[in-house]
């Protein structure tokens, strides 16, 4: 019995002795996100600052990043935690996921004397690198940390910079650059840590446990919000833009997935400019919507609980739905509020 | 018995000193702290979220930009003063762009009654729906919007509906954590961002300050405590009237949300159909005259017209505050609406004049005019001429 409390004692003592050097909680996700970013130093003009993050994703030096000028440099340079600088090739870039993937290689500089002096050599078993985690398993108000180099405010071999915030909510990427659309249009995770600044996109984004949940995404203007966005590519995602990369065959048949909406009867009002409300101006004869009881001048305002403002929102929606699906539909017709279930049918 | 005692103590030794001489580092308490924090994060949102409801707009233009004048159309002399000298034109205070997505509101009393930002109302949308947690689809009515304070009022056809519960403001303490809930980003459930109280009693005792991002993405959802109890409405602010002024502190760690004894002052008119504009004194202030306020002209009729008060006079103090130019006055009063009291003191000659003055709309007042003001008119509208014992 005294035995066992002192035991209880000790241990106690010994966590606290552990705790007293590493307070926080975070310090096991700070650790696994410092040693997996890498930092990328590359082409600077307009938009882009010319540095960036990366994150390790294979022992034998593969790195994954977003798609951005820096990577169309002569001489890209990669540099992992412990301070090594490396070259890189680009494998791979997903022009529609705005992600590219790296191999690093060694990088041949120049001494004073002008001699050529051998770069570091990379090989299996090199690098710690992140298994791709679950990031569906998130909920809202889940702690998140974010790592990077935003500002390149590290040098040599410091800790890239890491911040601490909460998962928001898993959205639909609507964005632009600039004035240009972005095309990533797929889901993302919103956060509440800003990493919406120059060099933090492309680090990583983990849990409390330190599981890899996603990359951290471009910077970009929400269309809904007109808001700069913190957010991150989900891992899963990216894990699947890295495995069609290494795997052509794969990639190709991806590429050969063509998205088309299925069939639903519903002509919406169309004036040449697309942003306009979601009027609908017919319905075709014997057609899903038609059986569903959508009329003439009913205004969609929402499909399977999707609001959809403009008609390009609702080609969105309909673009992801299959064919068989029951969706519900919610239109105002004379003030009022009507749901209708609509089973959409094979396209012709 | 003793040995097997002797052993545990060996074994947990070994097994403290794994722990601490591994490489990866230690899941110690202050983890497992953050972990239950994050459990209680969860708990509270899960308590309040039937209670917020997704509001979507349909049709309405983005506003016109702060500042810019629409451009005249064929202009003839008809005797109307020129557009300077009609300066109270209300601008929105940012040239933001307003949200094209849903926004968020709270479900105020189980009537249908839906309290949420004015802010997600300034396109002056055709169509307004809301769609509770449960499913369920409304057409809602805008009843009212306090553009002072920034909030709006909905109401759809519902009995029965789930209340939050709210923290009284006396319970709020500055450095407790804060939890926001939106639904600007779409998605299935409300987006979440954490944060603190920073300070209490800003905006003239009208809003709490959090540092949880507010945004666009939350404007007019809930700010709530660990214990999913309702702290405020969240809302844009910034110490300048306009509808959107605040909105560029989006994200910055400067956020407020009003809380509960303002909202409910302000609930009852709002149910009423009363709306809270923008109050103004209808004065225009010499921005020449160097660490003063003073007034170049006063429009006829205005609040102060009726008081005697003419061009050269200065406005020394407006709510206690000292004012040395225009910015102050602002300042000063940008959170007192359209038929709210101020209480000024101007000088003329060295001497010191108190009043209380009832700030009028932009749309009661008339031209500015530099000529003597008339003598006291008790059937003027704004003639409150009620002198403060002032020494």
């Amino acid at each position: 019995m005294v035995g066992r409390r002192l035991a209880r004692l000790i241990s106690v003592a010994c966590v606290a002795l552990a705790s007293s050097a590493r307070a926080g909680g975070f310090d096991p996700a700070i650790e696994a996100v410092s040693e997996r970013v890498v930092r990328l130093f590359g082409l600077k003009a307009g938009l882009s600052a010319g540095y960036g993050s990366g994150v390790l994703v294979s022992d034998d030096g593969l790195v994954v990043t977003v798609i951005s000028l820096l990577l169309d440099a002569e001489r890209l340079r990669v540099v992992t935690p412990d301070g090594t600088t490396y070259g890189a090739d680009i494998l791979a870039r997903d022009r529609e996921k705005q992600l590219a993937l790296l191999r690093l290689k060694p990088l041949s500089q120049y001494d004073r004397r002008g001699r050529r002096v051998q770069g570091a050599a990379v090989g299996a078993g090199q690098f710690k690198y992140f298994e791709p985690g679950d990031s569906r398993a998130l909920h809202p108000g889940d702690w998140v940390i974010a790592g990077g180099n935003p500002f390149k405010v590290a040098q040599g071999d410091e800790r890239i910079s890491t911040s601490v915030g909460v998962f928001s909510t898993r959205t639909e990427l609507d964005a632009r650059r600039k004035t240009r659309e972005f095309p990533f249009r797929g889901e993302i995770l919103i956060i509440d840590t800003v990493t919406s600044t120059p060099g933090s996109p492309g680090g990583a984004l983990v849990n409390l446990d330190g599981a890899w949940v996603g990359l951290i995404g471009r910077l970009v203007v929400s269309n809904r919000t007109h808001t700069n966005l913190n957010y991150a590519v989900p891992v899963e995602t990216v894990d699947a833009f890295v495995r069609s990369a290494l795997d052509p065959d794969g990639s190709a048949q991806a590429a050969a997935d063509v998205i088309a909406e299925p069939f639903h009867g519903i002509k919406l009002f169309e004036l040449g400019y697309q942003k306009k409300l979601v009027y609908v101006d017919g319905v075709k004869r014997r057609s899903p919507a038609r059986r569903a009881g959508v009329k003439k001048d009913d205004l969609i305002v929402s499909i399977g609980g999707k609001s959809v403002s403009d008609i390009v929102s609702f080609k969105e929606v309909m673009r992801r739905r299959s064919p068989g699906d029951k969706v519900k539909l919610v239109v105002i017709r004379d003030e009022e509020i009507k749901t209708m279930t609509i089973e959409l049918e094979e396209a012709e | 018995m003793h040995s097997r005692g002797g052993l545990i103590v060996c074994l947990t030794l070994v097994a403290a000193w794994v722990e601490i001489a591994a490489a990866s580092p230690v899941r110690d308490e202050a983890f497992e702290i953050a972990r239950m924090r994050q459990t209680l994060f969860h708990e509270a949102v899960d308590r309040v979220v039937p209670c917020v409801v997704r509001i979507d707009t349909i049709g309405g233009a983005q506003p016109r930009v702060a500042g810019e004048v629409a451009p005249p159309e064929e202009e003839e002399d008809d005797g109307s003063p020129p557009p300077d000298l009609t300066p109270f034109r209300d601008d929105l205070g940012s040239k933001f762009l307003v949200a094209d997505g849903p926004t968020a509101g709270l479900i105020f009393d189980a009537d249908g009654w839906i309290l949420t930002s004015s802010f997600n109302f300034v396109r002056e949308p055709a169509h307004i729906t809301v769609h509770l947690t449960d499913g369920r689809d409304y057409v809602a009515e805008l009843v009212a919007r306090d553009r002072v304070r920034k909030l709006a009022l909905l109401k759809i056809d519902a009995t029965g509906l789930e209340t939050p519960e709210w923290v009284p403001r006396a319970e709020i303490k500055v450095g407790q954590r804060t939890i926001a809930l939106g639904r600007g980003f779409g998605g299935d459930t409300p987006a979440v961002t954490v944060g603190i109280v920073s300070a209490l009693n800003r905006m003239a005792g009208n809003a709490i300050q959090t540092d949880a991002k507010l945004s666009p993405a939350n404007y007019g959802g809930p700010l709530i405590d660990l214990r999913g109890r309702i702290l405020g409405i969240c809302v844009p602010m910034a110490q300048r009237p306009g509808e959107l002024a605040g909105v560029e502190f989006y994200d910055a760690g400067i956020g407020f949300a009003v809380p509960f004894e303002r909202v409910t002052e302000i609930v009852a008119d709002l149910k009423e159909g009363i709306s809270f504009d923008r109050g103004w004194l209808g004065v225009s202030i010499n921005t020449r005259a160097r660490n003063e306020c003073q007034i170049r002209a006063v429009a006829d009729p205005s609040p102060v017209r009726g008081l005697g008060i003419r061009r050269g006079d200065v406005i020394a103090q407006a709510n206690g505050r000292e004012l040395r130019n225009i910015q102050n006055l602002r300042q000063a009063i940008y959170m007192v609406p359209a038929g709210e009291v101020v209480q000024i003191i101007i000088r003329r000659d060295d001497l010191e004049y108190g009043y209380e003055v009832v700030l009028a709309r932009n749309t009661e007042l008339g031209a500015l005019v530099n000529n003597e003001p008339p003598p006291i008119d008790p059937d003027k509208p704004f003639t409150v001429p009620k002198k403060l014992p002032w020494k």
